[in-house]
């Protein structure tokens, strides 16, 4: 079969055909650090100029191989948006890579109603990416896709109330007006970011849910304070949209595929043979070589160890076509960098259709 | 004792209701109830109610949360009437989400546990720079010392907690614990830690374990 770009080869995964091979789609965040030191830029530097986002993102592509580009690189966008303060914390190597949030916009849930809803053209650092998106889409706008990242409206919360997951959890719990109230209003305001991102050159979207898992919530917590705003979201933009929640979303599956987003990506701890089977003719999967847990492969193995993994990813999701080779996580920074090359190699390697 | 005050004191943490708990906590000190009782048989034995439903999965973070602050509206209204040392051994337990995390959830409600247990927590919250919480060792001598992270990057921050204490030559004499998404026991072992726990009540009963036996 003829090469495809990986635009080809993406859109026929979503249209159900079968593309050249699998495509590797990849949340490329805190990774980012990696060409950020090679660049010279601070974190702060990076996330807050577009030409150095734009620059950094390309690489992700250029450089690493994936099939698609993803930004922004970090979480706090929304939070930002809607009248939060971040500090950065140049300590990169620790693990305190991204902006924290210092100052929250609203003290308590008696301000939600207050709360204005942003306007994603000129609210804190959404007008740096809608230019760094629409700069990747001069360049590469008929070859590659470019995801726009869309932070889960539970996780916007707790950068947007002070307090953080201590104020917000128990909220779900104790008020749940006030949670709705606050998860519509943030909704609300995706929908128009992620309108903005399109808009700018964005092929599709992407949400990958945090803090809100089989951790801290239960099922029926899942489908009410997260399923719900998702498909909102998803019905709302009417875009190719990638969900990906983290940690074991096994007990929450059924609920991310009746989002209604295409595709769904998912952490190490999901079994994929069994998410295919039970979802694999449903929705596209994408996943999941181990990046997250102190064991995992792309963490703790070796360019050879990552490539086993990956080729036994693709044994099982490649049939039938519907299936993106994908980490299981974030890529982030503290993975050996030879295997970020080892996981894009092995799937160009073994992903021929 | 007027088991109806003590009971709305368990009734309030099992409802998560905040206001009932520092009413309730008002009308120990009003009735001059034993404070050490009214905390015992009320406030903890909400907790552990709690604890158990969270254990199989019949409740989750938001309740258990959300019980946590109806424990502590109560609990600390009625902390500064308790004779020192009353519910505890006098152990002292030094906590942290190490440098680099700020998820503190699960360490908050180990703290929760640990306090509603009888320790004295010293808390250095989240985010924890590795010199300052090994000061905070050197400085005030914990028997116990528990760290967690969500984080699988900034595991070595634990490491480099580890190093710390043994250059510091606090690390004899100390009970180390650690807990959080990406670690595990065999990670426990290989930076040195005593133990690693799955949850609170793992570690609660590990602590119990440990003055049992002396340590």
């Amino acid at each position: 079969m003829k090469e495809m770009t990986p635009l080809e080869r993406v859109v026929a995964t979503i249209k159900r055909e079968t593309p050249d091979r699998v495509p590797v789609i990849l949340y490329f965040q805190s990774a980012a650090q990696f060409a950020a030191v090679r660049d010279d830029y601070t974190w702060q530097e990076l996330l807050s100029n577009p030409t150095k986002l734009y620059r950094n993102v390309l690489q992700q592509h250029e450089v690493y191989g994936a099939d698609n580009f993803f930004l922004p690189l970090d979480f706090r966008v929304e939070g930002e948006a809607f009248g939060s303060k971040c500090e950065y914390l140049l300590k990169c190597g620790g693990g305190a890579r991204m902006p924290v949030v210092t100052q929250f916009a609203i003290q308590s849930k008696e301000e939600i109603d207050d709360l204005e809803i942003p306007d994603p053209k000129k609210a804190g650092r959404c007008p740096v990416i809608l230019e760094a998106i629409s700069k990747l889409s001069k360049k590469y706008g008929n070859k590659v896709p470019i995801v726009g990242f869309v932070n889960s409206p539970p996780d916007v919360a707790t950068d947007i109330i002070k307090g953080h997951y201590s104020t917000v959890l128990p909220m779900m719990a104790t008020d749940k007006p006030a949670m709705h109230k606050l998860l519509g209003k943030i909704s609300q305001y995706e929908i128009e970011f992620g309108k903005a991102m399109l808009a700018a050159g964005a092929h599709a979207l992407a949400t990958v849910g945090g803090g809100f898992n089989n951790l801290t919530i239960g099922p029926d917590q899942f489908r009410e304070f997260v399923a719900k705003y998702q498909a909102q979201i998803v019905k709302g933009v009417a875009a190719p949209y990638c969900f990906h929640q983290c940690q074991n979303a096994t007990p929450f599956m059924e609920d991310m595929v009746a989002t209604g987003a295409g595709a769904i990506a998912f952490h190490e701890l999901v079994d994929l043979k069994w998410a295919k089977e039970k979802f694999g003719s449903k929705v596209i999967l994408a996943g999941n070589v181990g990046v997250s847990e102190s064991n995992s492969v792309m963490y703790g193995g070796t360019p050879a160890d990552v490539e086993a993994a990956t080729k036994k990813a693709i044994e099982i999701g490649k049939p039938g076509g519907m299936f993106w080779l994908s980490a299981g996580c974030e890529v982030h920074h503290a993975l050996p960098e030879q295997n970020i090359y080892a996981l894009i190699k092995s799937a160009k390697k073994y992903g021929a259709y | 004792m007027s088991t109806e005050t003590i009971s709305r004191l368990e009734r309030a943490v099992l409802d998560m209701d905040e206001q009932m708990a520092r009413t309730a906590a008002n009308d120990v000190l009003t009735q001059k109830l034993d404070v050490v009782g009214a905390i015992n048989n009320g406030l903890v034995k909400g907790m552990k109610t709690v604890a158990m439903k969270y254990e199989k999965e019949e409740i989750y973070l938001p309740q258990v949360l959300a019980s946590a602050n109806a424990f502590y509206a109560a609990f600390d209204i009625l902390r500064p009437h308790m004779l020192a040392g009353a519910t505890s051994s006098g152990k002292k337990v030094a906590i942290c989400v190490v440098e680099g995390d700020i998820h503190d959830i699960g360490k908050n409600l180990v703290k929760t546990m640990i306090e509603a247990n009888g320790y004295t927590v010293i808390d250095k919250g989240r985010d924890c720079p590795v010199e300052d919480f090994v000061q905070t060792i050197v400085d005030e001598e914990p028997h116990f010392v528990a760290m967690s992270t969500l984080m699988t990057p900034t595991m070595k921050s634990m490491r480099r907690v580890m190093e710390g204490m043994k250059e510091e030559g606090v690390r004899d004499g100390k009970k180390v614990i650690i807990g959080g998404g990406p670690v595990d026991a065999e990670f426990a072992t290989e930076i040195g830690a005593d133990f690693y726990g799955d949850d609170e009540n793992e570690g609660v009963k590990w602590l119990k374990e440990q003055e049992r036996r002396g340590g």
